[in-house]
């Protein structure tokens, strides 16, 4: 099976057209922004937001907490990053997918995409 | 009498209707996507289609409106493990079962007398009970936590699972589960407690010693006759089997061409001895015999099988029919087949003749009267 790269693949560059990403009620300074694969939008709607924390599991959260329903689509009911998913951080491939403990710096991006495995079950 | 059926397949959900001379495809929903189920509830006419996304895991949506629309609903979810519990790595893979839902494999409305209860068999081999039509679910604790329900073992699938639900027309307390592989359950006052039945199932791919073991025993498909709930008959991974004491005790059916293997059987409604099955040739070799596909039917409790072939392909086809890709409407006189190379059939006379409705859809998985 192929590895995926440690850089964020080009297809990330279509989540860029998601715009800016939206400061829903928030004053303060940078945030970690939380961008999603297009795929996802036709399901659920995931617009590109900023979300509070400093690890990957509270950014979700944060993020999630707005957008409830999204969280099935990413997560499973344990809180781990599904199966065919995977998410970087500013381009890095997420190693924790249990706990979601990977550190997430305030001008940090986080892209959630689906895996190039997984899309057996429409063949 | 039935004029409509759902086809849920790796494509999409397909309606079928009975038009003035034949049966043809009315309309699509989830074109693209992957519907592994669908159930009508005839007690309120919802119906539902089960999902698997691949990436974005399992969904289930529901319909009220006849099929135009589909919203999302809930789907089970496994609570978190309790604080210090290991769960037991199954023999066969090393590997303890997760608690995550894998797959929904069967979904039945509960009695006339429960509205809104819902039940809903999953892989890793979690039994869900909806009392509010899907809008929540809650995993039934008492067979979950059963010591033997870890033991249960993976099938063709990575994980066990419950494919086969049914409840007692007569009493909606009386359930009766299939899994595969882990044999019949059966439950007598809505899921509080669960008994393992089976005696008398033979699991030939077991050594001797434990080829009679109720919890190894791969129940393919379990189905219960309507007017008479004590007669069940199940398609199982190496024979037929047939039980006239409420799933108690079984009796396997021989000699039965072309072969006793398959995964689909229906029962008619209101005759227990009448049931149907679509055979393939054998477990390493999962097409029809010779090219030919083949409704057997036995009308007299399996004493003697008809096999049926008027309207069905005879030569170079090799259809595989999946557990739910057999259906038979309240008549009995109706039944639908769907198969793997997307073909489906419909008979009006049970099952002596059959008509092509489509030889072009996508893999189906689930056949389903309206």
């Amino acid at each position: 099976m192929k590895a995926f790269s440690a850089q964020a693949p080009s297809c990330l560059k279509s989540i860029e057209s998601f715009g800016s990403p939206v400061y829903a009620a928030y004053s303060g300074g940078p945030l970690p922004t939380v961008r999603f694969t297009q795929n996802i939008q036709r399901h659920v709607a995931c617009p590109t937001r900023v979300a509070q924390g400093t690890t990957l599991r509270a950014v979700l959260d944060n993020y999630f907490h707005a957008n409830e329903r999204a969280r099935g689509y990413v997560l499973d009911e344990q809180g781990k990053i599904r199966q065919h998913m995977v998410a970087f951080i500013d381009g890095e491939l997420v190693r924790d997918r249990e706990t979601l403990s990977d550190p997430v710096s305030e001008n940090s991006t986080v892209d959630i995409i689906q895996a190039l495995s997984g899309g057996s079950t429409s063949l | 009498m039935s004029k409509r059926c759902y086809v849920a397949t790796r494509k999409g959900l397909f309606t079928i209707d009975r038009g003035a001379s034949k049966w043809a495809i009315s309309h699509g929903a989830f074109v693209g996507d992957n519907v592994t189920l669908t159930m009508r509830d005839p007690r309120n006419g919802d119906l539902f289609a089960a999902m698997n996304h691949g990436h974005f895991g399992i969904k289930l949506h529901r319909s009220r409106d006849g099929g135009e629309t589909w919203p999302e609903i809930s789907v089970p979810t496994y609570p978190a493990m309790p604080e210090g519990y290991v769960p037991k790595p199954h023999p066969f893979t090393g590997k303890a079962i997760e608690w995550a839902l894998k797959l929904i494999w069967g979904l039945a409305p509960g009695g006339a007398d429960e509205p809104g209860v819902v039940w809903c068999g999953t892989m890793p081999g979690g039994l869900f009970k909806s009392t509010d039509s899907g809008e929540s679910w809650e995993l039934n604790r008492p067979l979950w936590d059963h010591p033997k329900r870890e033991d249960w073992g993976p099938n063709g699938a990575e994980h066990p699972g419950i494919h086969s639900i049914c409840v007692d027309p007569k009493d909606a307390r009386h359930v009766s589960i299939g899994v595969s592989t882990g044999g019949v359950w059966i439950t007598r006052d809505g899921g509080k407690s669960w008994q393992q039945t089976g005696k008398g199932m033979r699991a030939e791919y077991f050594p001797p010693e434990q080829m009679y073991d109720p919890n190894v025993q791969d129940v393919h498909c379990l189905v219960q006759c309507k007017a008479n709930p004590e007669t069940f008959w199940v398609q199982h991974h190496n024979g037929i089997f047939r039980s006239v004491d409420g799933a108690a005790t079984w009796a396997e059916i021989e000699n039965v061409k072309p072969s006793v293997f398959g995964f689909a059987v229906a029962v008619h409604p209101k005759n227990p001895d009448i049931a149907w099955f679509v055979p393939s040739t054998k477990d390493e070799k999962r097409c029809p015999t010779d090219g030919r596909v083949v409704v057997n039917r036995t009308s007299d409790g399996g004493k003697s099988f008809e096999t049926l072939r008027r309207g069905l392909p005879q030569e170079w086809a090799y259809d595989l029919v999946y557990r739910h890709g057999l259906d038979v409407d309240e008549t009995g006189d109706r039944l639908v087949v769907g198969s793997t190379t997307g073909s489906v059939w419909i008979s009006e006379d049970g099952g002596d003749s059959w008509q092509t409705v489509s030889t072009n859809l996508p893999p189906v998985y689930s056949v389903r009267f309206a």
